[in-house]
């Protein structure tokens, strides 16, 4: 597994942790060792429309009691990111089949306030994600 | 060793039973990422109650099978409770012979529709006449305070403290004892 840190202006710290490569996308990983968090990471912005109701996992774990989708749900857990000691993982490793399983992780770190929460998925062999794989990760 | 799993009733003796513990003395599963906050995870352990969308269970790669798993979202045990309310003063025995003790954003919570929404800054606690047993997630490990200290958990936002009945399924054990 390859893992590199990005510092971003925003204070936020980005640890994309790309799984090591696979049949899906060797050639990218070998050349950039980020591009296996870079599929989770777009996928997962691919999956903003799909509704919370895709997963009991998902149903009320939305930040906010509006929320209705992926979308909803990771724009609520980024905006509560504007302290420093943030981190997200994203990785994608061989799954079922052609697929990839990928997750992605937000997490915060302040004081007693301490939280992760996230995503878990398939992506196909073009990269492109499986709603109905979709969970909401996290405990808290 | 089995006298000492035989008791139901919470009490002090086996609250403090978890004193210092880490989550990864206490969950079989392994579920111990010190990333997740614990907290709604430390207080089904003790109580013994599954309950949610997902356990520790469900989430570990290694999955104790004779054991159960637990709820670990504050949000779905806090929807769990029979009767919740919120402690607007505190007494000598502000949570009687026993409660979950939620702490949150005010507004986060619905009491008439008996919902808390996931919003990162919540946490929860067992109370016991006036003291609260808890897992800090700065020491990672369980601890004890007061309601008072309790009530400003969080900065920057208006705190409730909230009381949550136990679901008549719980089977609180002392530490080393859960089913």
């Amino acid at each position: 597994m390859n893992t590199e840190a990005l510092t971003l202006t925003l204070a936020v710290t980005l640890a994309l942790t790309a799984s090591g490569p696979n049949w899906a996308s060797e050639a990218s990983e070998a050349a950039d060792p980020t591009a296996g968090a870079r599929d989770a990471l777009r996928a997962a912005l691919q999956l903003r429309d799909v509704p919370l109701t895709v997963h009991a996992s998902c149903r009320h774990a939305g930040p906010d009691p509006a929320d209705r989708t992926i979308g909803d749900y990771l724009s609520g857990l980024l905006a509560a990111m504007e302290q420093p000691s943030n981190t997200v993982q994203a990785r994608c490793e061989p799954g079922p089949g052609r697929h990839r399983t990928c997750t992605v992780w937000l997490k915060h770190r302040d004081d007693e306030e301490r939280w992760a929460w996230g995503l878990a998925f398939e992506i196909d062999a073009r990269h492109r994600p499986l709603w109905r794989s979709v969970r909401c990760l996290g405990a808290g | 060793m089995t006298l000492a799993c035989s008791c139901t009733n919470l009490s002090t003796e086996l609250l403090n039973s978890y004193l210092g513990k880490t989550i990864g003395d206490i969950c079989p599963h392994g579920f111990s990422d010190a990333d997740l906050n614990h907290c709604a995870h430390f207080v089904c352990h003790v109580m013994n109650l599954a309950a949610g969308s997902v356990t520790c269970k469900g989430m570990a790669n290694q999955a104790v099978a004779a054991r159960i798993g637990v709820c670990i979202r504050v949000h779905e045990l806090f929807a769990e409770c029979p009767q919740v309310d919120e402690a607007n003063s505190c007494s000598s025995d502000t949570f009687g012979d026993g409660r979950f003790v939620f702490v949150t954003r005010r507004n986060a919570v619905n009491l008439a529709a008996h919902s808390m929404t996931n919003v990162p800054k919540k946490h929860v606690g067992i109370g016991l006449g006036n003291t609260i047993w808890h897992y800090s997630n700065t020491q990672d490990r369980v601890v004890t305070t007061t309601p008072e200290l309790f009530l400003y958990h969080y900065s920057g936002q208006t705190n409730g403290l909230f009381r949550g009945s136990f679901p008549d399924r719980c089977t609180p054990t002392r530490f080393g004892c859960g089913l």
